[in-house]
């Protein structure tokens, strides 16, 4: 049966929440599969021209032509998945850097997409001079008060002021500056 | 049905029974276990509705509508909307309002409106009502259009709970696992103000974005096929 391995390609994508890993395999087997039926197909077209309009063989071709776009149409939305998942990482990380974990299971391409996105996103921010990924609603307060949960020693934050984050030491510190820190994990909001 | 969307794909691929009405050059691929290269005239096959659509269209199979869309099944549907496991036919309602036009049968459009609406306000209380049980059991007996519907209600109340114990306005940890496998997200994850499994922590962590895209997000979470 056609596009079989175009379907299993978007099934693996629906199964996870994540993204998986680029399936290079399936997407080139894809790709071979579509040339194969574009020959045939050619080849059925020119080799009986008097007859293709006869049911006969016109069966033959809507059938493989439909099945080549289907392929297509498949592993453009595979493409076009991942791609959205990444720009969701980044706006949802505020990280501009890819984490190894995630960057090895992306493509060269993609790779390529996420530095250039970053830099668009970077870009716009900096001219606004806002960082859109942090505050998508209004905050309430500016400052806020927060608890390391990680060592991460002297750190220089975005207003220009140094803060020692020792461990298990609490600090009450603009909002803005420390938001990505309590993203990721090292710092912990206190109410 | 948007072009790129990937359930949208995955609904098409419903089997439909074709009858053939021709022989057909090199078709017999198809059908597996064939040994003939040629489809013969009259051989019935299960097809994809989106290859079962161009034949149909062009007069070359005559096609019979899915077991699961006949009589015996809208039946039960029509009866008892509330107790039928949508489990195996998780994009019942998205192809059968493609499937109706396409065998210009009406009536199971107002069926599917009419079971959709019984089942809603079903959807709506577990959704608002069962905060800390594991939901998955439930999503998975609803189609894919359901769960978004229980998607919206769930986190809702969520966010409700959150504002009435005023954590509304707390800097969180992303628990979005995009990068980190669940596994690590969900044992570190630092959220303290509900301490519910791990959906919940996804759900909430996940406010920072847009509300679409995090309704999309859940959907695939819930995913166990």
């Amino acid at each position: 049966m056609f596009t079989k391995k175009a379907i299993d390609l978007i099934i693996e994508l629906r199964s996870t929440d994540s993204i998986p890993h680029y399936n290079d395999g399936s997407i080139k087997a894809t790709i071979d599969e579509i040339i194969a039926l574009y020959e045939d197909l050619i080849k059925t077209i020119t080799e009986h021209k008097e007859q293709k309009k006869e049911p006969y063989y016109l069966t033959h071709a809507i059938t493989f032509h439909n099945s080549i776009n289907r392929d297509k149409r498949c592993i453009l939305a595979y493409l076009n998945e991942r791609l959205n998942r990444i720009k969701e990482f980044r706006w949802s990380s505020g990280q501009s850097l890819l984490p190894d974990l995630l960057k090895e299971k992306l493509s060269q391409n993609e790779i390529q997409f996420f530095s250039d996105y970053d830099k668009i996103l970077t870009e716009y921010n900096s001219k606004v001079g806002l960082d859109l990924t942090v505050d998508p609603q209004p905050p309430k307060e500016l400052y806020i008060e927060v608890r390391v949960i990680k060592e991460l020693g002297e750190v220089v934050l975005n207003s220009g002021c140094t803060v020692n984050l020792n461990l298990n030491t609490t600090h009450f510190l603009k909002r803005s500056d420390i938001t990505t820190l309590v993203k990721n994990g090292s710092l912990e909001h206190i109410l | 049905m948007s072009y790129f969307d990937i359930n949208d794909i995955l609904a098409e691929e419903q089997k439909i029974t074709c009858n053939f009405f021709y022989d057909a050059y090199n078709l017999g691929q198809l059908e597996e276990g064939s040994r003939d290269s040629d489809m013969k005239k009259g051989s019935s096959i299960d097809l994809p509705y989106w290859m079962a659509l161009p034949l149909a269209k062009s007069n070359f199979v005559s096609v019979i509508m899915p077991l699961s869309y006949q009589d015996e099944y809208k039946n039960k549907l029509n009866t008892e909307p509330n107790l039928i496991s949508m489990r195996n036919f998780p994009y019942y309602d998205k192809i059968g309002v493609q499937l109706s036009d396409f065998f210009g049968d009406r009536k199971l459009k107002l069926l599917l409106f009419k079971a959709f609406r019984d089942r809603f306000l079903d959807i709506y209380k577990k959704s608002v009502n069962l905060k800390e049980t594991d939901i998955s059991k439930i999503l998975g007996n609803m189609t894919y259009q359901e769960r978004e519907v229980f998607t919206y209600g769930y986190k809702s109340s969520l966010e409700y709970d959150k504002w009435r114990s005023r954590k509304g306005e707390k800097v969180e940890k992303n628990t979005n696992n995009l990068s980190i496998s669940s596994s690590l997200s969900s044992s570190s994850s630092n959220n303290n103000n509900n301490n519910n499994n791990n959906s919940n922590q996804n759900s909430s962590g996940s406010n920072k974005s847009s509300q679409s895209t995090t309704v999309k997000k859940r959907k695939r979470m819930f995913d166990d096929e």
